[in-house]
């Protein structure tokens, strides 16, 4: 018997799926010279209505497809997140790739192919399900990250996603189908149960450690970070920002899905070894970023280091924890991504990604080394900016948690992080230009830099709303169980 | 003897394919690693035939033997691999890390499941794998899993559309060698 199906609680993933048919069409009718330009402005302008949708559909709740896909508060805002996440990369796509001379168009589409996969995997509540819309997502990722085949780090970017990302595909499904074995069932809800009803045996261990084994892949954690930072160099910059923040996200949504909710009655078993991970992590991301030369490798592991903070979140096990993770992801939304969009522009115009570049960046462009400041040093967690206030939730969510070693093993890497971001600040605004040509940034991208500038800012010091909506977001998920 | 039918030949493809895997990372001529494998597949498949899996069975043996072996060949013999030896990355210290961390994992692997056999409380499952029951779970209560999956597909052949046709841009640069 065919499953009763609410479609309201679907419609935006319906709605997307509509608006990629459109542009696959306009794609293959429209002549060539303006094809680009039009499926990027189409794009951006379906992103928008998107989310115009996406706040109309703040108190629809529920389950459907047999008790597959569900659409609670977390589902709500990360989809939220994701299509402000979008937004950016869209405004990167095009001026990338402008200045690249190179055409676009599946960019795009792959692009929204991406954003599908995100949505599904904020809705899942199966691991069948979740399982196929992580592969959408990472399969349109291996493309993209490989899409500049002139390029040969590209390439080899690329290749190196595909290997290590087939294998944590495979650690996943294997975990999954151990479950499967232990639980018989493939859904939340069943498993959730069988958690709360029976003790953790050596099987059921052995799964769940391979589940976590996939998701550290895709949140960059120690010991699975080895991709990190040659994709994160050798990637186009939109897709490396996407990385960052959309595929680190995501990672971190599934954590918080199957840790705070179906596995969360085996919970002593698995807090500490997520604090000593958050631990190692974010120490070996902070002391090899100190070393890097190129900006693009250094924010991969300034990214791995922040995966190692967000760690300390899922290590509480409580729901400030889980609440302190999604609010640290706002924060490094905007923060990050107007990193990347300085390195777009800088990279539009000279063609480089090297640190030694962007000396004297404050004397060619104002705004660029504005921005780029701001995000870095809200990177680094100084107050008032959305870096610290997120750092402070995440270090009280662990010293309430008893974990007082780990809040002081962040403390010394805020210190050591401060380091290497800094020396960027000085390069930017106390160094002297190379090449003192000024940088030409156009309205609409000042528009979007101002975007960013303003999320940093206002997370900063209006912190209110945010952490309200970060908490309901946890409150009120499907499942939710400490 | 016809009683005993089925765990004679449990046994039988099980001693194959132990032994066809071991050919597949002990040979040294890739020609013979594929086909190695390719009897792998097979008595994998014919095990899940024995548990009465015949989907299974009949999807490892078109897709696996079927299409990706049959590819695996070509590439072979295509690229003409046969003159690469495979030793210089089979000694010393790696070959020593991976059979440890192999014998790790499988002894690991094995106690979990043997504990899991001793404890299993929920029995075996009812669930017949003939292609009704499948087509069945797949078009009912697996539907949203299984119409996504078409997303893949469309990555696929945007993927090759943007990776495989010719030069992207102007013309000028020329694709690595």
């Amino acid at each position: 018997m065919l499953p009763i199906i609410h479609w309201n609680l679907i419609s935006l993933e319906v709605l997307m799926t509509i608006i990629l048919v459109m542009l696959v069409l306009l794609d293959i009718f429209l002549p060539k010279d303006v094809r680009d330009d039009w499926i990027g402005t189409l794009s951006f302008i379906f992103l928008f209505g998107l989310i115009l949708f996406w706040i109309d559909q703040r108190d629809i709740r529920g389950v459907t497809f047999n008790k597959m896909f569900v659409m609670d508060s977390l589902a709500w805002f990360f989809k939220g997140f994701f299509l402000v996440v979008m937004v950016f990369i869209f405004a990167m796509t095009r001026q990338y790739f402008k200045s690249l001379g190179q055409r676009r168009n599946e960019f795009y589409l792959l692009l929204w192919l991406a954003l599908i996969g995100l949505c599904f995997i904020a809705s899942s509540a199966d691991f069948l399900l979740m399982f196929i819309a992580i592969e959408i997502l990472t399969i349109s990722l291996y493309v993209l990250t490989a899409y500049l085949k002139s390029d040969k780090l590209s390439i080899e970017a690329g290749m190196k996603y595909l290997i290590l990302g087939s294998l944590a595909s495979g650690f996943f499904l294997y975990g999954m189908s151990l479950l499967y074995g232990v639980t018989r069932s493939t859904g939340f809800e069943m498993i959730q149960s069988f958690v709360n009803t029976h003790a953790m045996t050596p099987l059921s261990l052995f799964a769940v450690v391979l589940i976590f084994a996939a998701v550290a892949f895709k949140i960059a954690a120690v010991p699975f970070h080895m991709w990190v930072p040659d994709v994160y160099q050798g990637a186009p910059t939109p897709v490396t920002a996407l990385l960052s923040v959309g595929s680190k996200a995501a990672g971190f949504l599934i954590l918080i899905r199957l840790f705070f909710g179906i596995f969360a009655g085996w919970h002593p078993q698995w807090s500490l070894v997520l604090a000593i991970l958050s631990a190692i992590t974010m120490t070996y991301g902070n002391l090899v970023a100190i070393y890097q030369t190129n900006i693009k490798r250094l924010l991969g592991y300034s990214s791995i280091a922040h995966a190692g903070f967000l760690l300390m979140g899922a290590s509480a096990g409580s729901m400030l924890g889980a609440a302190a993770i999604n609010f640290y992801l706002l924060g490094y939304l905007f923060t990050n991504l107007a990193a990347f969009l300085v390195i777009v522009l800088f990279s539009a115009e000279t063609h480089r990604d090297e640190i030694e570049d962007y000396a004297g960046l404050s004397k060619r462009s104002g705004i660029l080394a504005f921005s780029l400041l701001l995000s870095l040093v809200s990177l680094a967690g100084i107050p008032p900016l959305a870096g610290f206030f997120g750092k402070f939730t995440l270090l009280m969510a662990v010293v309430n948690r008893g974990y007082i070693w780990l809040a002081l093993v962040a403390a010394v890497n805020i210190v050591i992080s401060l380091y290497y971001y800094l020396m960027i600040v000085k390069r930017i605004y106390v160094d002297l230009p190379i090449n003192a040509s000024p940088i030409a940034v156009s309205l609409s991208m000042r528009l979007i830099l101002g975007i960013a500038i303003f999320g940093i800012v206002t997370i900063g010091i209006f912190q209110g709303p945010f952490l309200d909506a970060a908490l309901t977001a946890v409150k009120g998920m499907y499942l939710f169980h400490l | 003897m016809i009683k005993n039918m089925p765990s004679f030949c449990f046994y039988l493809f099980a001693a194959l394919l132990i032994l066809a895997s071991l050919s597949v990372i002990l040979a040294r001529n890739p020609l013979y690693n594929v086909l190695a494998l390719v009897v792998a597949i097979f008595s994998l498949s014919s095990l899940f035939v024995l548990l009465e899996a015949f989907f299974v069975g009949i999807v490892l043996l078109l897709v696996y033997a079927g299409a990706v072996l049959v590819l695996f060949l070509f590439v072979v013999m295509c690229l003409e691999l046969q003159s690469i030896s495979l030793s210089s990355a089979q000694q010393g210290r790696l070959r020593l890390l991976g059979i440890l961390a192999g014998v790790l994992f499988s002894s690991s692997f094995f106690w979990a499941i043997q504990s899991f056999i001793k404890a299993n409380t929920l029995g075996a499952s009812s669930i017949r794998g003939t292609i009704e029951t499948i087509g069945k779970i797949l078009f009912t209560d697996y539907l949203l899993p299984f119409e996504l999956t078409s997303f893949l597909l469309l990555i696929a052949i945007f993927g090759i559309v943007s990776l495989a046709q010719g030069a992207l841009s102007t013309g000028k640069e020329e694709l690595p060698s």
